[in-house]
C-alpha cells in the first residue's frame, strides 16, 4: 500500500500559516477515551431475565472513540525541522484537502526530542486526533 | 493638563547601522549625545542606544539641540535622561516608527497625573501655608496665606509634610477661600510649620477608553468599525503614574482560526485590529451639600496602533515588536513564516502571509509575473500561491499619491548672522556667539537668510545669556522678516534679570518670509546668543513610486506523483531502476 499525502497547515507564532506535506507511512489508531455500562435490573422480569432465554446482565451505554493518526515526517533539513516542530506548540492545526475542505485536528501534548547534535538525519514524529468522535449510539 | 500620556506602544524599525558617539553632561545634569559630525536628526526621531550603562540604553526619543548633539528622553513627554557619567555609545536610527504590536505580548501605555496622589501642581507652583489657626466648636479653623482651589464644605484638603499632622482632612465650614474649618480636633499646641496645604482629590482615578476596530479610511471599515472596547479605571501609583496593558482587551477582537474563505481575504481580518485610546480623570467633588463624581475633559490620543495575532520569541532579534515584518524604503518586510524552505504539492492550496502597513494597492509577482490584488487594506495579507512549478514570490506596492509629513529642524551658525543697519545698537558679529551691549531701547536685527512659508507653524528653540541688565522686564525677540525686512512673524521672550534663558517659542508667519532675525529691546542689558534652531512640520504632496514590500521567498513545488517516492524506502536495482521497500 502506497503512503498517502497528509497535507497539514498550522498557525505559527508570527500570525502566518505553515504548510507541509507528510508523505511517509502513517499509522492509524482508534483512541477509546471513555465508555460506560449499566447493570440490568433482573427483578422485574424474574425469572425470564435470568433463565434460559435471558439476554444479558450488563449492557454498554456509550462509547467515546476517536481516530488517531501517528505521523512520521520524511527526512528534513534542520531548518525545516525547527520550523515544523512548532506544530507541537500551535493552537491551530488543520488537514487541508482543498481551500474549502479543511479539518481541524488536535496534536498530542507529549514532550518530544527534536534532535540531538550527533544526528545526521532529522525527522519529526507526532500524533493527532480528530476533534469529532467516531459515531456510535448511546442508551 | 492634569494628565500626560508619557508612553505609548510605538515600535521602531532600525537601520542596522551603528553610529559611534559619546554621552556628556550638558551642564545641567542632563545627558547629551555628542556625535562630532552632523547627526541629521530632528525632534521626534528615535534612536536605539547601546552602552555599558543602563540609564542610556534602549529606545530614546530625540530632542535635537544642535547639528552635532542632541538630548534624549524616554518618550516625547518625559523628562530628559539624566547624566550619570561619560560614556561611549553606539546608536542606530529608527527609520520607521509604527504601531504594529503582538496581541499576545503586553501593549503598554503609561499616563502621569499632576494631581494624585501628589498634587504636584499646587505643591510645586502654588505652595499654601497656615498663617494662624483657632478653635471652632472643637475643630480647627485654618487661616491660610492664600486661597484654596475651589474650597467647598465636604471637600478635602491635604496637609503635606513629615510631621504628625500630615494627612487628609475634610472641610467642615468655609468662611473664605483662605479661611476654613477642618475635621482636626483643636489643640492649642498644634504646630503647622513645615506643612503645605493642597487640595486633595478624593477617589481620584485615571479613566482610559480603549477603542478597537478599523479606521473609516480602511477598506473593511464596515466589517470591524471602531467601537469602545472597554473603559479602564486606574489609581496612580506613588510616582503619580499608571502603566497598563490593553492587549487582553484587544485579544477579544482577534479570531484565532484558519478561515480560507473569509469574506475579507486576502486581508485576514481575523488576525488584526486597530486600536487607540482616550483618557480622562475623575474624582469626587462637592457643591457644599452633595458629593458627586467629576469627570474631566476627554483627551483622545492620535496614535493609532494595530494588534496582530502574533507573539515574538523572547530575546527576539526583531527587538521592537513586529518591525522585522514591516517594510520601510529599501528595508523589506519578512514573510510571516518560520520555514525557510517551504514545500508544497502542486494542486494543493498554499498561501503566504505578510503585514501590509499602508492602505495601498499591491501586486504579487510569482516568478516575475505580476497579479494585482487591489488595495486589501492595512492588515495581515494572505497571498494564495497557485502554481505547478517551483516559484519565487515578492509583493510590490503600487504607485500612489499621498502627503508626506515630517518634522524638520534647521540649525543656524550664528557666526554668519549680520546686522540690519537702521541706526540702532549693533551686535558684535562674525563670532560663534554674537552679543550686543544694549544701552536701552532696541538693538539692530541680527539676521540671516531663512525662507519661511505663510501659515506654517514654526517653533524656535533658543539659548541666550543676559548680563548687566537693568531692573524690570525687557525683551528678546525672535522674528521672521520678509524680503523688505518687514516683520511677518513675531515672538518674544521676557527677560527679567541676568541669567541663561532656554526654551522655545512658536511663530506663525502671516506671509512668506526671507530672513530669521533676533532683536533685544526695552532696556539696558548685554545679550549673548548661544544657539537658535527652527523646527517645523512639513507636509508635501508626493508620488510614492511602486516599490518592493516583501523579501523574496522561494517555494519548492512537488508533483503529486513524485511525492510518494520516498528515497529512504527505495533500493537501487542492478538494472538502474528502483524497488520500493514495504
Amino acid at each position: 500500500m502506497m503512503p498517502s499525502i497528509l497535507y497539514i497547515t498550522f498557525l505559527n507564532n508570527l500570525g502566518g500559516f505553515e504548510y507541509f506535506p507528510f508523505y511517509k507511512k502513517k499509522e492509524f489508531q482508534v483512541d477509546i477515551t471513555d465508555s460506560g455500562t449499566s447493570r440490568n435490573n433482573i427483578l422485574p422480569s424474574w425469572p425470564n431475565s435470568y433463565g434460559k432465554n435471558a439476554d444479558t446482565l450488563e449492557k454498554q451505554t456509550f462509547r467515546v472513540t476517536r481516530n488517531r493518526v501517528i505521523v512520521t515526517s520524511q527526512h528534513l533539513s534542520l531548518s525545516q525541522l525547527n520550523a515544523l516542530s512548532y506544530i507541537k506548540s500551535s493552537t491551530v492545526v488543520q488537514i487541508v484537502t482543498t481551500r474549502r475542505d479543511r479539518r481541524t485536528v488536535i496534536v498530542d501534548t507529549d514532550s518530544f526530542k527534536k534532535y540531538s547534535e550527533s544526528d545526521k538525519l532529522f525527522t519529526l514524529q507526532f500524533s493527532f486526533t480528530y476533534t469529532d468522535e467516531i459515531p456510535s449510539q448511546t442508551v | 493638563m492634569a494628565l500626560v500620556l508619557i508612553n505609548k506602544p510605538i515600535g521602531h524599525k532600525l537601520t542596522g547601522i551603528e553610529i559611534d558617539a559619546n554621552i556628556y553632561d550638558n551642564g545641567t545634569g542632563m545627558a547629551i549625545v555628542y556625535t562630532g559630525t552632523a547627526h541629521g536628526l530632528s525632534d521626534g526621531d528615535y534612536v536605539y542606544i547601546q552602552s555599558d550603562f543602563d540609564e542610556y540604553n534602549g529606545f530614546k526619543y530625540v530632542d535635537s539641540v544642535a547639528y552635532d548633539y542632541f538630548r534624549i528622553r524616554e518618550s516625547e513627554n518625559c523628562d530628559c535622561v539624566r547624566y550619570i557619567q561619560d560614556a561611549s555609545i553606539q546608536y542606530q536610527v529608527s527609520i520607521l516608527d509604527h504601531g504594529f504590536q503582538c496581541v499576545h505580548l503586553p501593549i503598554v501605555y503609561e499616563i502621569e497625573s499632576t494631581l494624585y496622589p501628589t498634587n504636584t501642581e499646587e505643591e510645586s507652583y502654588n505652595p499654601n501655608t497656615v498663617d494662624s489657626y483657632s478653635d471652632v466648636d472643637g475643630n480647627t479653623r485654618l487661616e491660610l496665606d492664600q486661597a484654596l482651589t475651589d474650597p467647598t464644605e465636604l471637600s478635602k484638603i491635604e496637609l503635606v509634610g513629615t510631621g504628625p499632622l500630615a494627612g487628609v482632612y475634610q472641610i467642615l465650614t468655609v468662611y473664605q477661600p483662605w479661611s476654613v474649618v477642618i475635621d482636626l480636633a483643636y489643640s492649642g499646641s498644634l504646630n503647622f510649620s513645615g506643612y503645605v496645604i493642597v487640595k486633595y482629590y478624593d477617589n481620584y482615578a485615571i479613566n482610559v477608553n480603549v477603542y478597537a476596530g478599523l479606521d473609516p479610511s480602511h477598506r473593511w471599515y464596515s466589517e470591524k468599525p471602531y467601537e469602545l472596547a472597554a473603559t479602564l479605571k486606574f489609581v496612580p501609583d506613588n510616582d503619580n503614574r499608571t502603566k497598563f496593558s490593553i492587549a487582553e482587551i484587544l485579544r477579544a477582537y482577534i479570531n484565532n482560526r484558519n478561515n480560507l474563505t473569509l469574506d475579507t481575504l486576502p486581508n485576514n481580518l481575523d488576525f488584526m485590529t486597530g486600536f487607540y485610546i482616550s483618557y480622562f480623570e475623575s474624582y469626587d467633588q462637592s457643591d457644599g451639600e452633595d458629593i458627586t463624581t467629576f469627570e474631566g475633559e476627554v483627551t483622545t490620543d492620535d496614535f493609532v496602533g494595530y494588534a496582530i495575532n502574533a507573539k515574538l520569541e523572547f530575546k527576539s532579534e526583531s527587538i521592537s515588536h513586529l518591525s522585522d515584518y514591516l517594510n520601510s524604503g529599501s528595508y523589506l518586510a519578512n514573510w510571516l513564516v518560520l520555514n525557510e524552505s517551504p514545500v508544497t504539492i502542486a494542486g494543493y492550496f498554499y498561501d503566504l502571509s505578510f503585514i501590509l502597513r499602508e492602505n495601498r494597492g499591491i501586486t504579487v509577482y510569482q516568478n516575475g509575473i505580476g497579479e494585482s490584488l487591489g488595495n486589501p487594506g492595512i492588515g495581515v495579507i494572505r497571498v494564495p500561491i497557485e502554481t505547478t512549478e517551483d516559484v519565487c514570490v515578492t509583493v510590490w506596492g503600487d504607485e500612489y499619491e499621498t502627503t508626506e509629513t515630517e518634522n524638520i529642524t534647521d540649525f543656524f551658525d550664528l557666526s554668519e548672522f549680520i546686522n540690519y543697519s537702521e541706526g540702532l545698537t549693533d551686535w558684535v558679529t562674525g563670532i560663534p556667539q554674537p552679543y550686543v551691549v544694549l544701552p536701552s531701547f532696541q538693538s539692530e536685527f541680527l539676521y540671516d537668510d531663512y525662507a519661511t512659508t505663510s501659515g506654517i507653524d514654526y517653533s524656535a528653540e533658543y539659548e541666550f545669556e543676559v548680563t548687566a541688565s537693568d531692573p524690570g522686564d525687557k525683551l528678546v525677540q525672535i522674528v521672521f522678516l520678509d524680503n523688505s525686512f518687514l516683520v511677518n512673524g513675531f515672538s518674544y521672550i521676557t527677560v527679567n534679570g541676568d541669567g541663561t534663558y532656554t526654551g522655545s517659542v512658536d511663530i506663525t508667519p502671516s506671509s512668506n518670509g526671507s530672513y530669521l532675525a533676533i532683536r533685544a529691546s526695552t532696556g539696558a542689558m548685554t545679550v549673548t546668543m548661544k544657539r537658535v534652531s527652527i523646527t517645523y512640520h512639513s507636509e508635501t504632496p508626493v508620488t510614492i513610486p511602486a516599490q518592493q514590500i516583501t523579501e523574496e521567498i522561494c517555494i519548492k513545488v512537488l508533483a503529486e506523483c513524485e511525492n510518494t517516492f520516498i528515497p529512504d524506502a527505495a533500493r537501487l536495482l542492478e538494472d538502474g531502476s528502483f524497488r520500493l521497500l514495504e
